[in-house]
């Protein structure tokens, strides 16, 4: 049996998420600027958990809003 | 190995702060390097420094400025990655809190390597493929002016007559 990756971040490479980067943040958050579930976006639990760390950095740092709309 | 590499990580912290708005933009790299000066005292390596960008801010963030409380919607972003003894962190913490030009920061851990990774694709869309599309020139004969000239004029006489 094979598994297709689809975690984002494995797929490129990327080893940290760091909080400063907003635009690649933005891409995991939904209209109302809640992070997308896993599910939705096939990033692995690992990835997520350190996804939903950056997002909630950048939060407390204003570079993203806790709300929108 | 990779014991020894964590290990080497787990020294490296990186302070990602705002600057207050209202100070002046020729003395930011003087409030940076303060910070930088703070790191450096206690025994920190400065590994990469961004320099303070303004930039508009998510939401507006309050802080007590000369005993009157202030609300800010911009501020300058920077960030200094470092190496130091986890021990110290503390000390280095408390001294930027005192700092009153600093608005908010933040002490993370962090790895040496570069850590922004723009996008390259769109995600979660399904990849339009763009046709090029080809325009096709048509090459028109050229006419000089006299020519032009002259069928006006035979224009005009048909006309005429």
């Amino acid at each position: 049996m094979t598994t297709k990756q689809n975690c984002y971040f494995k797929q490129n490479g990327i080893k940290y998420v760091d909080y400063k980067d907003v635009e690649l943040l933005k891409k995991f958050l939904n209209p109302h600027a809640r992070i997308l579930s896993k599910k939705k976006t096939g990033v692995s639990t690992e990835y997520q958990k350190k996804l939903s760390m950056a997002v909630k950095r950048a939060r407390f740092m204003a570079l993203l809003p806790y709300l929108s709309r | 190995m990779n014991e020894i590499n964590e290990k080497d990580d787990s020294l490296i912290y990186e302070v990602g702060f705002h600057l207050l708005p209202t100070v002046d933009e020729a003395d930011v790299p003087l409030q940076s390097s303060n910070i930088r000066s703070i790191i450096e005292e206690n025994g920190g390596g400065v590994i990469a420094e961004d320099m303070p960008k303004m930039l508009s801010l998510s939401y507006d963030i309050s802080k007590s400025v000369d005993s009157k409380k202030q609300k800010f919607n911009k501020a300058y972003f920077g960030s200094i990655k470092f190496e130091v003894e986890p021990e110290k962190v503390l000390l280095i913490k408390n001294k930027i809190e005192n700092l009153q030009n600093v608005l908010r920061f933040l002490i993370v851990k962090t790895v040496k390597e570069n850590t922004m990774h723009t996008p390259k694709n769109p995600m979660f869309k399904k990849e339009s493929i763009k046709e090029e599309k080809t325009v096709e020139h048509i090459e028109k004969p050229k006419v000089s002016e006299a020519e032009i000239d002259k069928s006006i004029d035979n224009l005009v006489i048909d006309q005429t007559l």
